[in-house]
């Protein structure tokens, strides 16, 4: 008797540690993690990038429809080729860096699970928060798993990757961002397409 | 004060040359001018692009106006100096 339920503690351990979500932090040492987005414009379009991302995810290889999480840009990150267009994005009509100086991708739910090889496709909703202003969306969302390549990226450290790709379309308007303002110079719509990677070391 | 018209008229014709020169061999950009240039990698072990910002100004259209503008100023005040000298 004792035996079966040595046996059956194991064997519930075991798969608990397998099936378990890891942690990934997408604060990324290397500095790849970035937002680019895209709004059309009088004269050029808009294009500009964001590199100041962090947060957490949790995924669970055995289970990638559990996918949940937190994803932070900074606004003040945000970047574009003209001075003076950086400054009236962060400024308090536009973006309100000051003010909001976060701007958040909470994943709360997925579904719509497809797998290919190490490629996952999901649907995720989750709740954007831009300018203090939290709307849901759902997106597909791309997602690679690299289990025992984070020594390839930083050789002091043994653990997997989460390579999270994500394109997707937002009204600035419902952000109240300069909202019905100037809108034949620039787009309501945002195009924004994110490209991040995860790490989540392992203690030897 | 004689000759002043003519400096004006020469700082307008030094400045059109430098801004046309610039712009011209700035890539002739016919968008905004820029600070600064993104360009594009990839994160060989996530296959992530990434970008890579650089310092580097490239003169736009404004830049073109501002100059153009600047040049039609000192015009219009040279015009004037040597109206006000009268016919030499």
């Amino acid at each position: 008797m004792k035996i079966v339920f040595a046996l059956a503690i194991s064997f519930l351990s075991a798969h608990m540690a397998w099936s378990a979500p890891i942690a990934f932090d997408f604060k990324d040492p290397k500095g790849v993690n970035n937002a680019v987005f895209k709004l059309d414009a009088l004269l050029e379009s808009i294009n500009g990038t964001a590199s100041g991302i962090s947060g957490t995810v949790l995924f669970d290889p055995s289970s990638p429809g559990d996918l949940t999480g937190k994803i932070i840009v900074a606004a003040s990150s945000l970047n574009v080729a003209n001075a003076m267009m950086k400054e009236h994005l962060l400024s308090d009509k536009w973006l309100d860096a000051t003010k909001y100086p976060e701007i958040t991708f909470s994943l709360e739910k997925a579904g719509n699970v497809k797998i290919s090889g190490n490629e996952i496709t999901v649907d995720v909703t989750g709740g954007m928060t831009i300018k203090g202003i939290k709307k849901s969306i759902t997106t597909p969302v791309k997602i690679t798993y690299l289990k025992d390549k984070l020594k390839a990226r930083l050789p002091q450290l043994e653990g997997d990757l989460l390579v999270i790709r994500v394109n997707f379309k937002l009204k600035r308007s419902d952000f109240n961002i300069n909202p019905g303002q100037s809108e034949d110079k620039v787009s309501n719509e945002i195009d924004i397409s994110l490209s991040l990677a995860g790490q989540a070391p392992r203690t030897k | 004060m004689k000759y002043s018209h003519k400096i004006f008229y020469g700082l307008g014709s030094a400045i059109a040359l430098l801004t046309l020169t610039f712009w011209f061999f700035g890539g002739m950009h016919l968008g905004w001018t820029h600070s600064n240039e993104t360009r594009m990698e990839i994160d060989p072990v996530t296959s992530l692009e990434y970008p890579v910002i650089e310092k580097k100004f490239t003169p736009g259209v404004d830049f073109l106006t501002v100059g153009l503008l600047a040049v039609g100023l000192f015009s219009i005040v040279g015009y004037v100096l040597k109206r006000k000298i009268g016919p030499q």
